[in-house]
C-alpha cells in the first residue's frame, strides 16, 4: 500500500478536565473521500482544527502528505484546505474582492492571482455573484464561497467541518455535486457531517467518534455488514397497544429502536430466520394484531445507534 | 513567481476602510470643520485675539481627528477579526501574525496620512493670509502625525486582546505606571515636583527613534496575542524592549542626565511586567534558533525563568549607573529591592501556590491590584495613626509590601535598606527553590516534542 496522505497517530487533547480527544488513530489514502461522524461534542472539530495545525495536541503526531504538523506547521499549512463551520464576513467586501484578498495572502501575485480567482470562481458557479457584497450571501451561496475560498491554494486535502449544516435542500445537492467534482479530480477529502445519508453517498469510507474516541472506521457497507449487527424489524400493528413497550423489554435479544402511529422497529440480536419466526409467532400469540412484519435494511444511522450502544470498536481503525 | 511584496491586509483594510462610515465621517467632517476655520480666518485678520482664537480652533480639529477618531478605530482593527471568526482562516495562508498586525497599522497609518494631505490646501491658504510661521506649523504637524502613528499602533496591539476587560486593565495599568510611577520617582530623587524633569530635553532625533521602537513594540504585542502557540514571540518582544532600554539608558548617559535614565526604569516597568506576567508554556524544542544568537537560545523562551536575568539587568544596570553619578545618600540602591518585589513577588506566590498555566496572567494582575490596595489602606491607616498619636507605628509593616515601599521611600526618613530587602529576598528565595521545578516539565515537553513520530505497522 502507498504511503498514506494522513496519518493520525495516538491523537489526545484535554480542554481542563475534558478529554475532548482521546488516543485517536486513522489513516487516508490519496484520493479517498472520507466522512467523519460524531454526536454534538464527540471530539470531530477538535480533531479537524489540530490535523490543520490551529490547535496543538496534547499527545500525538499528525503527518499530512510527510509533513509533521508539530514541527512543520508551514508546510502542513501549504497542503491543507479548511473549511470551518461557521465561516466570517467582512463588511464592505464583494464576493470578488473576498477571493482576491485571500488570493493574495496565498502569495499569487499579477495575472496568476487573477487567472486562480477566476477558476476558483467558475468551479463554484460565484462568477455571476462577483459584485455582490458578501454579507448579502444566502447560507448556500455563502458555503461555495467558502469552499471557493478554500480551494484557491489547491491544497493537497481539503478538511471541511460541517459543510452542508444549515443549508437548504436545493443548496445541499449543488454542494454535493461540487464535493462529487473534487473527488473526480482526485482531491483527498476529509468532511464531518450530521447528516449520515449524505456522507454514505459522497464518502468510500466512514470515521465514527464519540466521546472522543474512534469507534469505526470503514466504507458504509462493512459498518453494516459487521459480524453481530443486529437485524431490524418493522412491526405494524392493527390497533395499537400500549403494552408492546413492556412486551418487548422481556424478550430476550430483542430491542425497540423506535415506535410511531402504526407500529414499532425492533432490532434483533439474531438475524436468522428462526429467530424473525419466533418473534411473529411470540407476537401473535401474546395477542397483538399484526397487520405487518417486515425486516429492513439497515440505515446507516441505526448502526451508528447500534454501535454506540453496544460501545463496539470493530472496524479496520 | 510568488512573491509577498504588498501586505495584502493593507490592500484588503484600505478596500473596507475607505467604504466606511467612521472614515467618510471624520473625513467629511474635518473638511467641514477646516471651511468654518477658515471663515474664522477670513473675519478676523485685522484682530490679533481673533487670529489666536482660529489658530486655536484649527489645532484643535487637526489634534481631535489625528490623535482620537483616527487612533479610536484602531482599536478594533485586530479584533474585528476576532469577532468574525476570520483570523484562522488569514492563519492558514502565508500570513504570520506579525504581517497581520503590521498591516492593521499600515492601512491605518495611510488613512490618516490622506487626512493629513487633505489638510495641507488649508495649511497654504494660512500662509498666504500671512498668520503663520511655516515652518513651526510643519513641525507640529509632524510631532502630531508622529504622535498619531504612535497611538495608532497602541489601539492596533491593543485590539489583539479579546476581553474588554484586559484591555481596559492594560490601558489603566500603563497609564498608571506612566503617570505614577516616574511622579514617585521624581519625587524620590529630586525631593519635590518640579514640574519638569531636570534635564529631560528632547530632540527631534531622539522622539522620532523612541517612537518607531515604540511602534515596534506595540505592533509585535498584538502579533504575540493572536500568534499560534508554535510561533515563539518572546525573541522578538525581548529583542525590541532592549533596543528600547538601549536608547533610553544610552540617552541617559550620553547626557549624563538623571531624568532620562529614570525613565529608563519607568518606560520599561510595563515590559517587565508583562514579561513576567507570561506562563512557562510551550515546546522549546519548536522553536527555531536564531542562527546568530543561538547560545543565547535559553534567555528567549517564554515564562520567567528567562527573564529572570534580561529584568535584573534592565533594573540593575539603570539603578547603579543613577547610584554611581547621583549618588544622592545612596538612595538609588533601596530602588532596586523594592522594584525587584513588585515585579517578582506575584512570581513566587504563583510559583509556590502552582496556579495553572491560563490563569497566569489573571492572578498576576490580582495579586498586583491586591497587595497595591492592601497597601493603600495601610498607609492610610498609619496616617490616621500618626496624625492622633504621633510615631509611624506601621512603619516596618509598610516597607514590607512592594508598591507602599516605594511611596514610604519617598520619605527620606522612611530609608530602610533592611526592611526593602526583607519582600525582595523572599522573593528571590522561592524563585531559587521553584527554578527547578519550572524547568522540569519544560525539559520533558523538549524530548516529547524531539522524539520522532512512530512508524505504523502496516
Amino acid at each position: 500500500m502507498s504511503e498514506p496522505l494522513v496519518r493520525v497517530h495516538n491523537l489526545t487533547k484535554s480542554f481542563g478536565k475534558l478529554l475532548a480527544v482521546n488516543n485517536v488513530s486513522f489513516e487516508i489514502q490519496k484520493g479517498q473521500v472520507v466522512g467523519f461522524i460524531g454526536e454534538n461534542g464527540a471530539g470531530k472539530t477538535t480533531t479537524m482544527r489540530m490535523m490543520v495545525t490551529l490547535e496543538m495536541p496534547d499527545f500525538g503526531h499528525i503527518r499530512i502528505n510527510g509533513f509533521d504538523a508539530l514541527n512543520d506547521p508551514g508546510e502542513v499549512r501549504r497542503r491543507v484546505g479548511w473549511m470551518p463551520d461557521a465561516y466570517g464576513t467582512y463588511d464592505f467586501m464583494t464576493v470578488f474582492e473576498y477571493l482576491d484578498f485571500f488570493a493574495r495572502a496565498y502569495g499569487f501575485e499579477g495575472k496568476e492571482r487573477e487567472m486562480r480567482v477566476r477558476e476558483v470562481m467558475e468551479f463554484t458557479d460565484l462568477l455571476p455573484l462577483a459584485d455582490r457584497p458578501m454579507n448579502k450571501l444566502s447560507k448556500g451561496m455563502g458555503q461555495r464561497l467558502c469552499l471557493g475560498r478554500t480551494l484557491l491554494p489547491d491544497p493537497d486535502l481539503l478538511v471541511l467541518d460541517e459543510p452542508a449544516a444549515g443549508l437548504d435542500p436545493k443548496a445541499r445537492i449543488e454542494f454535493k455535486n461540487l464535493v462529487r467534482l473534487l473527488a473526480a479530480e482526485g482531491k483527498t477529502l476529509f468532511i464531518s457531517s450530521h447528516i449520515l445519508s449524505e456522507l454514505e453517498q459522497m464518502c468510500d469510507s466512514l470515521l465514527f467518534i464519540s466521546g472522543g474516541a474512534i469507534v469505526h472506521h470503514g466504507s458504509s457497507e462493512s459498518l453494516k455488514n459487521r459480524d453481530g449487527q443486529a437485524a431490524i424489524v418493522r412491526v405494524e400493528l392493527a390497533e395499537a397497544s400500549d403494552k408492546i413497550d413492556e412486551w418487548i423489554s422481556l424478550q430476550p435479544g430483542v430491542a425497540l429502536l423506535d415506535t410511531d402511529n402504526l407500529g414499532v422497529r425492533l432490532t434483533l440480536e439474531n438475524a436468522d430466520p428462526q429467530s424473525l419466526h419466533l418473534l411473529l409467532n411470540g407476537l401473535l400469540r401474546d395477542g397483538f394484531k399484526v397487520s405487518g412484519f417486515q425486516r429492513q435494511e439497515i440505515r446507516l444511522e441505526d448502526a451508528f445507534v447500534d454501535i454506540l450502544t453496544r460501545g463496539n470498536g470493530g472496524g479496520g481503525v | 513567481m510568488r512573491t509577498k511584496r504588498l501586505n495584502p491586509i493593507v490592500v484588503k483594510e484600505l478596500r473596507q476602510g475607505l467604504k466606511s462610515k467612521s472614515f467618510l465621517v471624520c473625513f467629511l467632517g474635518l473638511q467641514a470643520f477646516m471651511v468654518l476655520s477658515m471663515s474664522i480666518y477670513f473675519m478676523n485678520t485685522n484682530s490679533s485675539g481673533g487670529l489666536r482664537g482660529a489658530e486655536g480652533f484649527f489645532w484643535t480639529l487637526v489634534g481631535m481627528a489625528l490623535l482620537f477618531f483616527m487612533p479610536l478605530r484602531s482599536f478594533f482593527g485586530i479584533y474585528n477579526e476576532i469577532r468574525n471568526n476570520t483570523l484562522e482562516l488569514l492563519f492558514l495562508t502565508h500570513m504570520s501574525s506579525n504581517r497581520i498586525a503590521a498591516g492593521k497599522w499600515m492601512a491605518q497609518a495611510m488613512q490618516v496620512l490622506m487626512l493629513t494631505s487633505s489638510i495641507l490646501p488649508y495649511f497654504v491658504l494660512r500662509y498666504v493670509l500671512g498668520t503663520i510661521n511655516i515652518a513651526q506649523d510643519f513641525r507640529t504637524l509632524g510631532i502630531l502625525l508622529t504622535l498619531s502613528l504612535l497611538l495608532l499602533a497602541f489601539g492596533t496591539g491593543l485590539s489583539a486582546w479579546k476581553s474588554k476587560l484586559i484591555r481596559f486593565l492594560i490601558i489603566g495599568g500603563i497609564v498608571f505606571m506612566l503617570f505614577w510611577l516616574p511622579n514617585v520617582l521624581i519625587v524620590f530623587a529630586f525631593g519635590g515636583m518640579s514640574g519638569i524633569l531636570p534635564g529631560f530635553a528632547w530632540n527631534p532625533l531622539t522622539f522620532l527613534l523612541l517612537s518607531a521602537v515604540l511602534i515596534l513594540i506595540f505592533l509585535e504585542h498584538g502579533a504575540s496575542i493572536i500568534a499560534p502557540p508554535a510561533e515563539n514571540h518572546t525573541r522578538p518582544k525581548r529583542m525590541l524592549s532592549l533596543l528600547l532600554f538601549s536608547v533610553l539608558y544610552g540617552t541617559g548617559v550620553l547626557r549624563n542626565s538623571e531624568a532620562w535614565l529614570i525613565a529608563s526604569i519607568a518606560v520599561l516597568f510595563p515590559y517587565c511586567l508583562g514579561t513576567l506576567s507570561q506562563p512557562v508554556s510551550g515546546i522549546p524544542s519548536l522553536y527555531k534558533r536564531p542562527r546568530c544568537l543561538a547560545a543565547l537560545h535559553g534567555f528567549f523562551l517564554p515564562g520567567w525563568p528567562s527573564a529572570l536575568l534580561p529584568v535584573l539587568l534592565i533594573i540593575g544596570i539603570p539603578v547603579l549607573t543613577l547610584h554611581a553619578n547621583f549618588p544622592r545618600d545612596g538612595r538609588y540602591l533601596h530602588l532596586f529591592p523594592v522594584l525587584f518585589s513588585i515585579l517578582f513577588l506575584p512570581v513566587a506566590i504563583l510559583e509556590l501556590f502552582k496556579v495553572r498555566l491560563h490563569r497566569w496572567l489573571l492572578f498576576y494582575l490580582l495579586i498586583h491590584a491586591g497587595t497595591f490596595v492592601l497597601g493603600v489602606i495601610l498607609l492610610i491607616i498609619d496616617q490616621i495613626q500618626k496624625a492622633m498619636h504621633g510615631g509611624d507605628p506601621l512603619h516596618t509593616l509598610l516597607n514590607l509590601f512592594p508598591f507602599t515601599a516605594l511611596f514610604q521611600m519617598t520619605d527620606r526618613a522612611s530609608l530602610s535598606l533592611i526592611h526593602n530587602w526583607i519582600p525582595a529576598g523572599l522573593s528571590g528565595l522561592c524563585l531559587l527553590l521553584m527554578l527547578p521545578r519550572t524547568l522540569r516539565p519544560m525539559r520533558a515537553l523538549t524530548r516529547i516534542a524531539r522524539s520522532p513520530a512512530p512508524h505504523h505497522a502496516e
